[in-house]
């Protein structure tokens, strides 16, 4: 005789109890970590998350095409995380400014920059700076890349980045398929509106709703 | 920011205040703080008595003397200060629970999601007046969206007022005052009234190059605060002493697994607590009070701070797993004795380190390449764009705190925002349509041309290797934004960069 199947069903609550005593990481990238996270110093952009902020030990893509602002964008998320913390930028394309960035906010003393020669080394010294912790958030620069990622280098960085509660940002163009849709937690892509605002669109997101837009404003 | 709400209450002439609390009469005479009895000694804060006799705070307790004969000086206690000033943080607790004391009779209280306990801002901020009026102590209490326009807010009415500066219209409350009332340098200040910006608005509406030009790293300080955004973060004080909950039983406790119950449900609360000020543990204890009057205390230590309650809950279970209750608990305290400064923003960096020095970590990536590893960088005075900065070895790790950093001015344009550098910079062309319109030509692509800002002319002098450049930021009917220079030795149109 069959057995009535809800007598033995678990609730969300205790199989996820249940998974995070024997497995204690397992949950770390889902919202538990909303206590986790940063302020992007943008309240528009802040109000897209539940936890009032970009959870950590997330990978984030961030899009848009050529002067949409997606590099402004990401200058606003590295000054905020250089407020508190520090920062790395992985250099493929030989095309970071730090006079820019400096403008746009950031603390390049607290900011490491890495120009490695491949697309590999760049995932494997992103995977290296989360182990040894010398960077909370790390921002790979794809711009005018076209190969796709390796998946198990970047299914290695992703491990990596939920184990240090870190946070890495793909910089990359809009119609780009470098990195695969399962990979990333969020996907916000820029437009420019005027010289000084943008609009950021979730396009595709595990920690907040989708399709909702803020407007951001650089100072 | 994300929607957060923040009260401040100025205390006025907090040191004089103090005095005029103790002793009241003294209040209808001209009254001056110094900094210690002697005659030589300086004047640290004067009340509006003193002020209207002419006595300044530069001047000594002698010179004050001759000009006001009447002026009551008290040399300056600064631990009685300090004691008053936590006295206020523990009344003012009872109206938030997280308060800072910024010094000087300036205290920040969270003021959002209070919507609960009173009706609004304004009813929390008269609450907090009517405490400091219990206290005789005058009070100006001003509410915003940070710590900055909050107490500007309070700064900008008189004693016992209130002001609440409403989501917003932080930038328009902003625009009218006085650049004197923002927190920087008397020097800055003096730099800006010479600049002819008088008010807030005026330096908000000052060109961002200029600004950064003009007072260096000052510049970006001056136009964030301007624009109402304040870098300084909300700190809220927790005393140790406070972070503890007890739970008398109204039975005895036999079992171990109904007392890490007990206890989960009070150490949430406090860790909750911590969460909500930024901060972590990686200590609690708990003290069960036995039947037999004697006490058992547990102590759970972890390796790192923690703001969570699984860590807790793992090492606790294994404390209990050998613990024997043959005398059952009938009070539970939690307490945490010690919390972490640290926000929860770096709560990463608090994880246990693997031990490596930076410079292996180079080691390991500069095996990843044969040339490129790890490098800091830092801005230097040039006059070519990609000049203006250089890329150093990164030997040491990267600096905790905040640093003084030397600023020099990058690239003169108007639009420094994103800036992507073309390394070298890609040859382009400007192309005559002949229909007061131009082309771009950028890697085989013609764009058209919408808007140019510009130019400006960069030379080489004779001891310089030569370059004479004519820059321009072109803005393409298609929206994209590029840096190009026409080098007027080889003749060519260049594309520096892209701005995005």
């Amino acid at each position: 005789m069959l057995k009535e199947p809800s007598s033995s069903r678990l609730s969300f609550d205790e199989l996820k109890t249940l998974i995070t005593e024997k497995w204690p990481e397992s949950f770390y990238a889902g919202s538990d970590w909303s206590s986790l996270r940063f302020t992007t110093g943008c309240a528009e952009l802040d109000q897209l998350f539940p936890a009032g902020g970009i959870p950590y030990g997330q990978l984030i893509e961030v899009a848009g095409d050529v002067s949409s602002g997606k590099t402004s964008m990401v200058f606003v998320l590295l000054a905020a995380i250089t407020r508190s913390g520090t920062a790395a930028y992985i250099d493929l394309g030989g095309s970071f400014f730090p006079p820019a960035a400096v403008s746009g906010g950031v603390d390049i003393e607290r900011m490491l920059v890495v120009r490695p020669d491949t697309l590999a080394s760049g995932l494997r010294a992103t995977e290296l700076i989360f182990r040894h912790r010398l960077a909370c958030c790390a921002v790979l620069d794809l711009v005018g890349h076209r190969l796709p990622l390796p998946y198990t280098l970047l299914h290695r960085l992703r491990l990596q980045t939920i184990r240090a509660k870190g946070m890495v940002i793909f910089l990359t163009e809009n119609n780009s398929t470098l990195i695969p849709a399962s990979m990333t937690s969020l996907r916000l892509e820029i437009t420019r509106q005027s010289q000084r605002r943008l609009s950021a669109t979730v396009t595709r997101s595990r920690v907040s709703a989708q399709g909702v837009t803020a407007e951001v404003h650089l100072s | 920011m994300s929607g957060a709400r923040i009260g401040c209450c100025v205390l006025p002439e907090f040191p004089v205040a103090l005095w005029i609390q103790e002793r009241p009469s003294i209040a209808a005479f001209p009254l001056a703080i110094a900094e210690d009895e002697k005659e030589s000694s300086a004047l640290v804060i004067c009340n509006r008595k003193a002020l209207d006799a002419g006595v300044t705070r530069e001047l000594t307790v002698a010179q004050a003397h001759t000009l006001c004969p009447d002026l009551q000086v008290r040399a300056r206690d600064q631990q009685r200060e300090q004691q008053a000033a936590r006295e206020i943080v523990t009344r003012l607790r009872t109206i938030s629970p997280f308060v800072q004391d910024a010094g000087d009779g300036l205290f920040f209280l969270n003021a959002s999601g209070l919507r609960f306990i009173y009706d609004s801002e304004q009813s929390f901020a008269r609450k907090i007046i009517d405490l400091m009026t219990r206290e005789t102590l005058p009070a100006t209490v001003g509410v915003g969206a940070n710590k900055f326009i909050a107490r500007i807010a309070a700064q900008t009415v008189k004693p016992g007022e209130t002001r609440i500066v409403p989501s917003s219209t932080e930038r328009q409350f902003l625009a009218p005052l006085s650049v004197n009332l923002l927190p920087v340098s008397d020097e800055t200040k003096a730099s800006l009234y010479e600049l002819g910006l008088r008010t807030i608005g005026q330096v908000k509406a000052f060109p961002l190059n200029e600004l950064m030009e003009r007072f260096a790293a000052d510049g970006m300080l001056l136009s964030r605060l301007a624009n109402g955004d304040d870098p300084d973060t909300f700190l809220p004080e927790l005393p140790p002493d406070l972070l503890y909950k007890r739970f008398p039983l109204s039975f005895a406790l036999f079992n171990t697994g109904s007392l890490c119950l007990y206890v989960e449900r009070l150490l949430e609360r406090l860790l909750e607590r911590l969460r909500q000020a930024g901060r972590c543990c990686r200590r609690c204890d708990i003290i069960c009070r036995l039947e037999d009057k004697t006490d058992l205390t547990i102590v759970v230590a972890l390796d790192r701070p923690a703001s969570t309650l699984p860590p807790f809950m793992r090492q606790l279970r294994q404390s209990c797993e050998s613990l024997d209750l043959s005398s059952g608990v009938v009070d539970i305290t939690v307490a945490i004795p010690e919390n972490s400064l640290l926000l929860l923003e770096q709560l990463s960096f608090q994880q246990r380190s693997t031990g490596a020095a930076t410079g292996e970590v180079q080691a390991q990536l500069a095996k990843l390449s044969e040339e490129h590893h790890c490098f800091k960088s830092q801005l230097q005075a040039a006059h070519l764009p990609e000049q203006n900065f250089r890329f150093l070895p990164a030997t040491e790790k990267i600096k905790a705190e905040r640093s003084e950093r030397p600023f020099v001015q990058p690239y003169a344009g108007h639009h420094l925002s994103g800036l992507r550098l073309l390394q070298p910079p890609v040859a382009g062309d400007l192309i005559s349509t002949g229909k007061q319109s131009m082309l771009l030509r950028v890697k085989q692509t013609l764009h058209t041309i919408e808007r140019t800002f510009g130019p400006w002319k960069l030379s080489g002098g004779w001891w310089q290797s030569s370059f004479d450049r004519i820059y321009y930021e072109v803005q393409t009917t298609d929206r994209k934004l590029y840096l190009v220079f026409y080098d007027r030795i080889g003749a060519r149109w260049f594309v520096q960069g892209v701005f995005d």
